[in-house]
This record gives structure tokens, sequence and C-alpha cells, in this order.
């Protein structure tokens, strides 16, 4: 039994190397604002990167991480046609406050609504904030989880270098 | 022989169907997670900590990993609790597989065997999830199939039973203790923007749905006869036009005589309703909600969070710093009225209040109240709740003077140039803490709670953040005459003062130290320090995070759902990845 | 796609008709049925008197003692964990045995039937006690116990002799414990809304005469003509009133826990 496992282990290994990846965007179906279904997997955003955070309107954190990206978002859209999609982890409590809070807040991000954490545990997200930056074919680049000042720094140097190598 | 099949095989997956399996292959994917929280116990006299109960140390940690190749997904995940940390129920001692799952989805039907997690609607008759830092999962081990015969529509059904901890998911035997039942349930939703192609783009915005669900459970009663099959129906609507959104949803279930509602024969209700107006800059919403003895469980002798099968999500603000959130409100599944209001505004840049980078305001005021509960007339007597009988009626829109919790807050986040960002809030917070908490006798909490959070970035990679909070109880302060019998439930109340200072170097390391002092109780020797110490590092998905000190005796909550923590002293060490 | 239309409609269909029973309001309590069988069952209520929930389980734990017979149900009430500690005027019930058999525990009430709960290691809460007490009750009665107390009012000592008796043949390794119980004491008791002065503790567990684990009866195989004797002995506390008093002994199966019969019997 163990020799069989072995060797189907090696098998998904090398098969693993060798595989590649069509997209590591996950075939979960979340709303948007307007209560229209996206599935993530086809998320696109015309061969240029695309960022997907987790927040929650509870975490502090994440609400500055989304305030600092939400400065600098235009200036990086214009140099590299980045996408943020911010995904709310907020279950029913506060899907109601969402759309207000963001609006409010003035984030001009894409939101989208993971009411019962379907994409969270799809991508193994465990306390948020936590983003994700993949390139234009879906293929995930870089993530890092928790924020700290200056940490959306790093984060424009991967998209940078995304950007820079399509050209 | 066996043996060559095997190795053959294998080798053959390798390469030698190399050509046709690349393309099934090339969507191969694994990827997962693992986490683990640690803690070391330590006495202290300062905070009565003088016996730790043989428990020296608490981990709870997991694994999991999980397999996605094109429509198909599995996966699994390993928890081990050696033993629980404190505050997680103890009935989580122990460790094995605890979740397992596949999936297959082609976009018209989908079918999940295993461990399932889902909602519909609100969560108020169906809701399964799992939360790590409550310990708790709920999640619904059978099957369920999604099927989407045209767009816009969502059919779902599924059947299974209940997670319980540890216990085994056997059939059950007439000499069992374990007398979870089963749950199974249908839901089907409808969003006209999506099917009827008129309104594809349309500024007005609709979408229906409706679910019923029911349990089968085993009468073991004594007493009472308890009805085998119990269910309940919702149906929710959502409207749209511009700016403006309407949603509400609607549910009932039928008798359910349980350890939580005093094994009354009421049916249940609960109706949710929000209405909010929402453009650039300024956001505002309106929200209402009634429940009454809606608590539903897979076991009707299940205690606290245990087998809930519906979720009745709390709807008032979720503080994130220490003080406020000391006080946090917990939905009351047997009746509540409660609303909320929250308006979002932000001052434009460049003008004379909104300085140069926009000032941003928040208000949010919530407020619940218990319903009205009427007596009803049993054998020519006037009873109240009384094991039985209907228990009580209670008139619709009625509220009931007994107020449970009120928050009134309002919150200041402003960049004041490049280097500074202040962000302020004052809270005007009641809180019935005997009715929340169960305390019994406690005193009402009144307080003023406020907090200043300043950061400064000190260059590029390095910022330095000071906290400042205060807690002000109206009534329960130092001089306060409590009796001597009682001590025991003073221990939070009185006036705290807390500070935290943080140093950070992106990208990845951050270092803290803060006090919460409870200067102003009314019992001397409560007024304690609680000194904490953090360092953490962070490299993209990887956090370690290393605490010491102490730790007041507080509540974890998660969507109203909480878990009590108590007072510790000691070192905590936190791991997580994912790959 | 009419086909799997009509198929779904006919599963909602059933799922409505299976969903629901509607108990009749004027018909919700059970008629009695006398159990049958003769083996007498244990329940231990882990208590305290600062445990506002408690009263209301005692309470419980008692309509089921009077509906299915008080000499089949045996009720013990030990004062242990954080809610038992003395405080003030409240009455001091805590005994070694009982923290030790409390074992951590971080509330009250708690319920053990027969010494056994709901998973390993733990105990149930009163509204689950209805399963276990109605299955422990439908066991096979193995041992019969008698007991003779001899007290002496002067020196207020108290000899106690078990004599156990199996109702047929059989294996095993058992314990007996012999536990003094004081019934009616008056006292303080938090109540929802604030303290009872004159609560009346029933059943208070007051210490065993042989160990919180109890001692050896009998190792091995026992025959139907077996007579096993104990004995032990213990001197009243001055503060106990020896007329509520009584000696409930246990026996249980040394190997997985469960106690297999009690029987109490008053000391004077």
């Amino acid at each position: 039994m163990k020799k069989l496992m072995t060797l189907l282990l090696m098998a998904l290994m090398v098969t693993g190397l060798q595989a590649q990846s069509k997209s590591d965007l996950p075939n979960v179906t979340l709303k948007d604002l307007n209560g229209k279904d996206v599935n993530i997997s086809q998320l696109s955003n015309n061969g240029k990167p695309i960022v997907l955070t987790f927040w929650a309107t509870w975490c502090g954190p994440c609400i500055k991480e989304h305030n600092a990206l939400n400065d600098v978002y235009q200036d990086w859209q214009d140099e590299t046609g980045v996408k943020i999609f911010a995904v709310s982890i907020d279950d029913s409590r506060s899907t109601a406050k969402v759309k207000p809070m963001v609006e409010g807040k003035g984030w001009d991000f894409d939101i989208l609504l993971d009411v019962n954490s379907d994409l969270k545990r799809a991508m193994n997200v465990s306390n948020p904030p936590h983003t994700f930056l993949f390139d234009g074919s879906g293929k995930l680049v870089y993530q890092h989880t928790g924020y700290i000042e200056g940490g959306e720094d790093e984060l424009y140097e991967e998209i940078l270098k995304i950007a820079k190598k399509k050209k | 022989m066996r043996k060559h099949i095997l190795f053959t095989l294998a080798l053959a997956l390798t390469f030698g169907f190399k050509a046709s399996a690349q393309s099934f292959l090339e969507n191969s994917q694994v990827n997962g997670s693992f986490q683990t929280d640690a803690q070391y116990y330590m006495l202290d006299k300062g905070i009565d900590i003088t016996d730790l109960y043989d428990k020296k140390v608490g981990i709870n940690g997991f694994g999991k990993v999980n397999y996605t190749n094109g429509n198909f997904s599995a996966g699994i995940r390993f928890e081990a609790f050696l033993p629980e940390m404190n505050g997680f129920r103890s009935e989580l001692k122990g460790a094995g597989l605890a979740n397992f799952f596949a999936t297959y989805d082609n976009g018209f039907i989908g079918m999940t065997v295993g461990d399932i997690y889902d909602q519909f609607g609100s969560g108020l008759v169906f809701r399964t999830y799992e939360e790590w830092s409550l310990g708790m999962d709920n999640a619904l081990r059978g099957a369920r199939v999604v099927i989407r015969p045209t767009k816009g529509v969502t059919l779902k059904g599924l059947y299974g039973r209940q997670r319980f901890y540890w216990a085994p998911y056997m059939e059950r035997d007439f000499y069992d203790d374990d007398i979870r039942g089963i749950v199974r349930g249908v839901d089907g939703e409808w969003d006209l923007n999506q099917s009827i192609p008129a309104l594809n783009d349309s500024k007005f915005r609709m979408s229906l749905g409706g679910s019923f669900v029911s349990k089968k459970q085993y009468d073991m009663s004594i007493f009472y006869y308890i009805p085998e099959n119990v269910g309940a129906a919702a149906g929710r609507l959502n409207l749209g036009y511009g700016n403006w959104s309407f949603s509400t949803e609607y549910a009932y279930k039928i008798n359910d005589p349980s350890a939580i509602n005093n094994f009354i024969y009421k049916e249940g209700q609960a109706l949710m309703a929000s209405l909010s107006y929402s453009q650039k800059g300024f956001g505002a919403v309106l929200q209402v909600k009634r429940v009454d003895n809606m608590s539903f469980k897979s076991m009707y002798t299940g205690k606290q969070n245990d087998l809930d099968i519906n979720f009745i999500p709390p709807i008032n603000y979720t503080h994130t710093h220490s003080l406020p959130s000391m006080y946090t409100y917990s939905t009351q599944p047997n009746g509540e009225m409660a609303a909320q209001f929250q308006v979002n505004y932000t001052i434009p840049k460049g003008t004379a209040l909104g300085g140069k980078y926009g000032t941003k305001l928040a208000l949010n005021v919530s407020q619940v109240n218990d319903i009205v509960r009427d007596s009803i007339m049993v054998n020519d007597q006037k009873v109240i709740n009384k094991s039985g009988t209907l228990g009580y009626s209670s008139k619709f829109f009625a509220i009931d003077k007994h107020r449970f919790f009120r928050d009134i807050n309002f919150e200041i986040d402003k960049k004041i140039s490049k280097d500074w960002h202040l962000t302020a809030q004052y809270i005007n917070l009641y809180y019935d803490i005997e009715t929340i908490e169960g305390h019994a006798g406690a005193p009402v909490v009144q307080a003023n709670i406020g907090f200043l959070d300043v950061t400064y970035k000190i260059n590029k990679k390095q910022s330095l953040r000071l906290e400042l909070q205060g807690l002000w109880e109206n009534k329960v302060k130092a001089g306060y005459e409590y009796e001597e019998s009682e001590k025991k439930d003073y221990q939070k109340r009185g006036d705290w003062a807390a500070a935290l200072l943080e140093y950070t170097i992106s990208p990845h390391w951050s270092f803290s130290i803060a006090d919460k002092w409870n200067y102003g109780n009314p019992v001397e020797e409560y007024r304690d320090h609680y000194f904490t110490g953090t360092i953490s590092y962070i490299h993209e998905a990887t956090r370690i995070m290393l605490s010491a000190g102490r730790q007041s005796e507080g509540v974890v909550c998660v969507g109203g759902v909480c878990r009590t923590v108590p007072a510790s002293s000691g070192v905590s060490l936190t791991v997580s990845t994912s790959f | 796609m009419k086909k799997l239309s009509i198929i779904t409609a006919i599963a909602v269909l059933m799922l409505f008709a299976l969903g629901c029973d509607k108990i009749d309001i004027n018909n919700t309590h059970k008629p009695y049925e006398p159990m049958g069988g003769s083996k007498t069952v244990l329940i231990k209520d882990f208590t305290g008197a600062r445990c506002v929930n408690c009263p209301e389980a005692a309470e419980y734990a008692h309509e089921l003692q009077h509906r299915l017979g008080e000499d089949r149900i045996f009720i013990m009430s030990v004062h242990a964990g954080f809610l038992a500690q003395p405080l003030g005027q409240f009455p001091n019930f805590l005994t070694d045995e009982g923290t030790e058999w409390y074992n951590n525990h971080d509330s009250n009430p708690l319920f053990t039937v027969d010494h056994v709960a709901l998973t390993d290691g733990q105990t149930f809460s009163v509204e689950q006690i209805d399963t276990p007490v109605t299955n422990a009750l439908n066991e096979v009665q193995l041992f019969e116990i008698f007991t003779e107390n001899t007290y002496d009012e002067a020196s207020r000592r108290l000899s106690v002799e078990n004599h156990f008796y199996p109702m047929g043949d059989g294996d095993g390794k058992y314990y007996a414990t012999v536990c003094l119980v004081e019934d009616s004491i008056v006292g303080w008791q938090t109540v929802p809304g604030g303290v009872n002065k004159e609560y009346v503790f029933r059943n208070v567990f007051r210490g065993t005469l042989n160990g919180a684990d109890g001692e050896l009866v009998s190792n091995g195989p026992f025959y139907i003509d077996d007579e096993f004797v104990t004995n032990s002995s213990i001197v009243l506390d001055s503060t106990y009133n020896a007329d509520q008093c009584y000696i409930l002994t246990y026996l249980y199966n040394k190997t997985d826990g469960k106690i297999v019969h009690t029987m109490m019997e008053k000391v004077k």
C-alpha cells in the first residue's frame, strides 16, 4: 500500500512539474454589488495583471490596506492597467453594509461578495487581509498575508515585473 | 502479481500516457494551507490564576490540501487539538480527519459529496460554515446537487448530518446516545436580470429566492412529545434601482421544542429588511430585524452553538479595537427586535473641511430590544414560557421596553499629510450584560468609549503607530457599592485605559507592546495591568507571530457567534502558511 | 429539461410532505409508562451554590426521578468547580473527591449518568440526560447491594458493611465507592434574579468513605452464589445532621468506568 502511495505521489509531483496550469483562479462563483454572478475562474483583464484581495468590514488592517491601495490605484492603473477585485468575506450580517461603506469611503475597486467564505476556503486564506497577484493568463505570481504600512509598495514592485514582461 | 500491476500503472501515469494525459493533467493543481496556534500557560497571582488544572499548553492546528482539475475538485482537512487552547470547547480535544469533500461542477450541474458548506439567502434557515478562531464547524456531511437550468436560475438540494466535534457519523442505533438528526433542504433563486435579456443591463435589478429546510430528529424525551420532522421555510427578495437597494427575507419554522426555548411549542418567525443608498463618496443604510424563537438545531438538546442549522445575523457594528470590542453583542435566538442605521461620507479632498486628502466620516447607530411576550391561557391559568405549552404570544411589530443593546458611534478617518494618518472614534454603549452573557444580577454596562489611532511614516519602509483607548462606565466604577458575595461578577467592570505602540518595517516585520489597565474597577484587587509584547514576521503567504504577556478575560466574536476567552498569562505562537 | 424539472418538483413536494410534524398543543406531555427492569441508576449532578442555572437543572433531575421511580433513580449533588468555591455566606460543600471527579470542567450544571457522558471525558447538560437515563434503566441488573449501617450517637461513628451479590455468573474487575450524602441542607443559592437565602440543597455529597476511586470488590470470574463484603467507617462531622444523612454505595466496572448498580441506606 505504502509503495503505491509513494509512486502515485511521485507521479503527481512529476506531472505537477510538467503541468502548465491553465489558470490558478478557482471555479467559484460570487456575486458583485449588483447581485450579478461572477465566476472567478473567468475573471479577465485583457491580459493585464489582476489583484485579488480579501477583506472584511470588521478587519482594521484590511481597511487600512484598502485605503492605501485606493490612494494609488489610479496611478497604478495608468501605468500597468492592473485591476483590483476586493473580495469581502463579510457574512450576511454585513452584506447590506458593504456597498454603502465602499461607496462612502470612495473606493474604486470592483467589489465581490463571498458571503459564505467559499472563495476564502478554495484559496486557503486563513486570516484577512490576504492579497493575490495573477498575471494576464491567470497564473498566481505573488501573494502576501497581513498588512504592514508600506506593504503595497512590495505588491507594486511585483505588478511592475509582470507588466514589464508583457512588453 | 498485484505489485507488478500497480507499478506498471504508476509508471504509465508518469510516462506512458503522457500524450493524452497531458491535457487532463495540464489543469491539475494542488494547494493547501496549515496553521498552528499554540499557547503556553503560566501561573499569575496578580490576575488570580493560581491553578492551571494540569493544562500547561494548548495547541490548535489544522492542515488542508485541495486538488483541483478543471471542473473537479476535492480536499481534505486534518485537525488537531492537543489539547484545545483555553476558551475552546473541551469536546474538541483530539485529532483526526475533520473534513473531506469532492465536487464536480460543469456550470449546468454540480454535485458535491462529503462535507458541505452552504448558505440559503441570509442564512435564516440554513447556513453551514466553519470559523477556526471560534472552534466552530457545523458542516453537513452528505450530498448536495446544484442545477442551473437557465441563466439566472439556480436550484440546490442537500441532505446530510452535521458535524458534532469528533462524534462519528454512524447510523443511529436504538441504544446509541447520539441523537443528532438529519437535515435536508432545497433552495431556488431567480435573478431576473441575468435570465431576462431585456433586463441584462437595466438600472432596475431584481432577484427572488425561496428555501425549505427540514430536520428529522429522534424523540428520546421522557416528558414531551418531540416532533420528529421540523420544517422551516424562507422567502427573499432583492430589488435595486440605480443607487438604491432594498432586500428582505422572511422565515417561518413550525413547532420546535428544544433546550434553548424551554420546550415550548410555538412557531418561530424572523424578518430582515434593509434599504440602502450609495453614490461615490456617500453611503447610507437602514436595517431592521425581528427574531422570534428561531433557534434551529439538528439535535433538540443541543446547547450553545452546537449543531446550529441556521444563522441569525446580528445587525450591529463590529468594533476592531480591544476596548470597544469588550462588550460585543451576540444574537438572542429566542427573540429580539433590532435596527441599525449607518452613514459613510467622505468630505472631498481640496475642500476646507476635507483637507488635502479628504476626510472619511462614519456614523452608526444600532439598538436591540426584546420582543413583547404576552402570557397565554393554559388550563384556565395565565402562563408565560411554560414548557409543553405554546409559550407566549407576540405581536409582530411590537417592541418591548427591555433594551438589550445600543451602540452609537462616530468615526473620523483622516490622512493629515504624507506621513501622518489619524483615526478617532467615540462610542456610547448600553449593554445588558445579564441577558447577553448570562451574568445573573450584574448591572447594565453604560459606558463612553473612545480611541485615537495615529500612524507616522518614518520613511518608505518604517512606520510607527500609537493607539490610545479609554472606556468610562457611567455607574460601575471605583467607589461603586457592590455585594461582597458577587465580587467575581465584576472582573472586567469599571474604567479601562489602553495603549499600544507598534513599529513596522515593511514588508516583513512588526513589533508591538501594549497595556490594558482596569484602573477603575470597583473591586480594588481587580485593577490589573495586562501587558503584552508581540513580534510578527510575514513573508508572502507565511506568517509567524509570537506574543507574551497577560490576556484579559474577553470575548472573541465572529458574525454574532461568540466564544469566551478566559484570562490567561503566558506565551502564544501562531504559524500559518498556504501553498 | 422537462424531465429534470419534473423530478425536481417531485423531490421538493416530497420534502414538503415529510417536512412537518405538528404536535397537538393539547397533548404535548407523554403519559407515564413504568419502566421495566430492576437496575438502579446514579445521576451525578455537578453543581455549585453560585451557579444560577443549577436550581432549575436540579429540579428537572428530581422530576425525572419522581416520574421514573425514586427507588430506581438516585441523584447525588457534587459541588465542584469555580461556582462552588466558598465565598462570603455561600455554603462550602467542596470535597477532594468531588473536585477530582469534576476533572477541570469549566461550567455548571453538568451531569453524568452512571458515570457515562456524552463524548469522551465530557458530561451532559440536563436536557440531554433523558436518553442515557432511559438506556441505563433498560440495562440488566448485574448485582444486588445490601448496606448495613451501624451508627453510634455518642462518638458519631458510622460503620458501613456492604454486601454484593451477583445476579448471575460473570467476569470483570469491579470497584465500589461508598459515599456519605446529606439531604435537605438550607443555605444560600444563586437563582435567576438574585440569591435564595433559604434554598434547600438536596442530596449533597459530603465525601467518600473509601477514596475517590473506591475499593476493589471483585477481580475476575464470579458466580451467582458468591457474596462480596466490604467494610468502611467514618466519623460524621459535628455540623452534619445525622438524621438527614444516608450512605450511597455504587458498584462500577473498573475497566470501562460504568456504574452497574447503586443503592442507598439511611444512617439512622
